[in-house]
């Protein structure tokens, strides 16, 4: 059975408006909880509510992946010890400062009873967690998976992030930002416009760690013969939007993608419908 | 049962407050004696003006020339991890004994694909209240907190000491990072695509989560007692846990099997478990299937048992739903105190000791059982002889995650 890509999504600052009737719901979440249960609330179109209606909650898992979690959430929580004491600490604050408080919140409003992971990954926290999902699958833990990978803005990362480039007199920035991507995975055989996920394979090999493991420079994205250089942070939006573009505008088609970096591989090949008798997507449809 | 195919467990190693050793654990839970390690915050860990008690470690936590020499390497070559924090060194001593104990020479790990999943909570937050404060009142930084924190990452320290390829993850499930993190190893090893996992967690005792615990209203000022009418909450402790497992065709020893594993989400409450254990149920019955036994093989639980009372009356539900009263049933936080992301993997490898020696110590800090609960908890000072080798080690965490590991001794 092949892995299927149903849907993915995309969340930002500019989209992340949460819908009315999960306002109530979130009003005491946190940035990086609102991102991550709004990125899984639009993945859920009418259409795959339709397609996964039967599906048991306890088969549906949330893998969520992130380099730094709710970081901001921490210093938020500091904020009250150090202004009221240690006494005073918002209890709220510290139980939305862990990474799987907001994979607890999609469980209870989506009803997803299955697996529930939080990886945390300076690397590739979407291919983690994709690999995380196809093994879930693979051994029947799982018939839905939902991905999520999630960052919110953080200026003090940024700030200590890039002194220390300067003091070593590298010219590269990295800017975090808020953003959270969604994809649904299934392993059940879906009459539909499939996206196949195949051959997918993650080799890390972290030999140095440090600054390079974030801000690697040599990552080659090559999408079929599409190739890009990129910083190793910017990755999985690139890739993401190469799969969108695939959807919109390609029928039948695979894409190829080889992501090389001095800290390990990715290797993989998607589908879209027929597996056999596919077109290469061109380059311009990627690029 | 074809064992073959069973995952099975080549070398292990534990640093707790219970002991710097399997052995050492296990018997201060055969001892059955009130915990004297369960203590004031030491000034060495942090400052605090709180008096809830904690277990913890000594100040230095590598002291062995060999772990320093096994070390180095890596830290030559990553020059910025100036000092390693305290996660990182319990991982890394563990990691040291863990290897001595498999037979295994790190030279011959290069050949082979070797998957790393390690759970922590702590491990993975910044947590450097001197550099945010210094970044909040506008003062002077010291850049070493964020070259740390960027180097930190557990599952990639190790496989950068190792010098290995494979997969490598660091799992985040809050209390139950450690069994998910054997749970997700042994998925890794029947799935084919590594020869050799290393899983475990590892966490210190951070005054970010000891205040956190506090303000939630869930630490206790006494020594925990799970299941006890007299409870008052929890004890944070620290430690680290590894297990290298491996197929067992492909093994020259063990010291016992991972059978089964499951992991279910309550999707009931942010930070309760469903307060009749559904959740729990579900995990315990998905690892028992994926053992493929029968439910009376079962002759020992090591429950979570942390001592709150929202995790006692969940977990006592649960258990007694699907054992009665029938299964001889322990929590061994009592000497060990919450190790948050390490837990699971201490309690894992300390179930499988108890069932390589038959035999169930009970439960320290139980001294009069709650009368609503109605499992076989096993009270301080009451020890069980086991009939059969196979149990189950299981965890509950924040955000409703339930995890549970079926285990198997050696014969």
């Amino acid at each position: 059975m092949n892995t299927v890509l149903l849907n993915n999504t995309f969340v930002d600052k500019k989209n992340n408006e949460i819908p009315k009737k999960l306002e109530r719901m979130l009003r005491r979440a946190d940035n990086f909880t609102r991102l991550c249960v709004n990125a899984t609330q639009k993945i859920l179109t009418p259409d795959i509510n339709k397609l996964i209606k039967d599906i048991s909650p306890e088969d549906i898992a949330i893998i969520l992946a992130t380099r730094f979690g709710p970081i901001e959430t921490n210093f938020r929580y500091l904020d009250t010890i150090f202004d009221f004491g240690e006494q005073q600490g918002s209890p709220t604050l510290f139980s939305h400062s862990v990474h799987n408080t907001a994979s607890g919140y999609i469980s209870r409003i989506f009803n997803f009873q299955g697996p529930i992971y939080n990886i945390s990954s300076y690397t590739y926290p979407l291919f983690s967690a994709l690999f995380c999902a196809l093994k879930l699958m693979e051994q029947d833990l799982a018939k839905i998976v939902l991905i999520i990978e999630a960052e919110t803005k953080s200026i003090l990362l940024d700030d200590g992030i890039n002194r220390i480039l300067k003091y070593n007199c590298q010219t590269n920035i990295l800017q975090t930002y808020s953003y959270a991507i969604a994809w649904l995975l299934t392993n059940q055989n879906y009459i539909t416009n499939n996206i196949c996920i195949t051959d997918f394979k993650l080799e890390e090999r972290c030999n140095n760690l440090a600054l390079s493991t974030i801000l690697t420079k040599n990552v080659t994205i090559t999408i079929n013969e599409y190739i890009e250089k990129t910083i190793l942070y910017n990755t999985t939006t690139k890739f993401t939007k190469c799969i969108e573009k695939m959807i919109n505008n390609s029928d039948n088609c695979y894409i190829r993608f080889d992501i090389k970096s001095e800290i390990g591989y990715i290797y993989g090949k998607i589908y879209k419908n027929n597996i056999n008798n596919n077109k290469e997507v061109s380059n311009e449809t990627v690029s | 049962m074809n064992l073959n195919s069973q995952v099975a467990i080549i070398g292990w190693s534990i640093i707790c407050a219970a002991g710097y050793s399997d052995k050492d654990f296990f018997e201060t839970t055969v001892e059955q004696k009130d915990p004297k390690n369960c203590r004031q915050i030491p000034s060495y860990l942090f400052k605090t003006t709180l008096e809830y008690p904690a277990f913890f470690l000594k100040e230095k936590i590598i002291t062995q020339k060999e772990v320093w020499e096994f070390i180095n390497p890596f830290l030559e070559k990553n020059s910025l991890v100036s000092c390693p924090n305290r996660t990182v060194e319990l991982l890394l001593q563990c990691l040291y004994t863990a290897i001595v104990d498999a037979n295994i020479e790190p030279k011959d790990l290069k050949n082979k694909k070797v998957g790393i999943i390690i759970g922590t909570t702590v491990g993975s937050t910044f947590n450097n209240e001197a550099y945010y404060k210094s970044y909040r009142n506008g003062k002077d930084l010291n850049l070493i907190a964020i070259k740390n924190y960027l180097s930190s990452n557990l599952a990639q320290v190790i496989q950068s000491v190792l010098g290995v390829q494979g997969p490598c993850m660091v799992i985040n499930n809050a209390c139950a990072s450690g069994t998910d993190a054997i749970g997700i190893g042994s998925i890794w090893l029947k799935s084919g695509i590594c020869d050799i996992v290393i899983a475990g967690g590892a966490d210190e005792l951070s005054r970010i989560a000891y205040l956190g615990f506090s303000n939630l209203q869930l630490a206790s000022k006494f020594p925990c007692r799970p299941f006890d009418i007299d409870r008052k909450g929890l004890n944070l402790g620290e430690g680290a846990a590894l297990m290298i497992l491996s197929l067992y065709k492909n093994c020259t020893q063990t010291k016992g099997f991972i059978l089964g594993y499951g992991c279910i989400a309550d999707a009931y409450h942010p930070t309760a478990p469903h307060p009749r254990g559904e959740g729990l149920k579900k995990a315990i019955k998905q690892a028992i299937t994926q053992a493929d036994i029968d439910i009376e093989a079962i002759s020992m639980i090591n429950a979570h048992g942390t001592g709150t009372m929202a995790n006692d009356y969940a977990e006592a539900a649960a258990l007694e739903d699907i054992f009665g009263d029938s299964v001889a049933i322990v929590s061994t936080k009592g000497v060990t105190g919450h190790c948050l992301g390490a837990a699971g993997a201490i309690e894992a490898l300390w179930t499988v000791y108890a069932l390589n020696n038959r035999l169930c110590p009970g439960t320290i800090g139980l001294k009069h059982k709650d009368p609503n609960i109605k499992i076989n908890i096993l009270p301080q000072n009451k020890h069980v002889r086991l009939k059969n080798k196979i149990g189950i080690s299981q965890s509950l965490a924040f955000g409703g995650g339930n995890s549970c590991i079926v285990l198997m001794g050696k014969d």
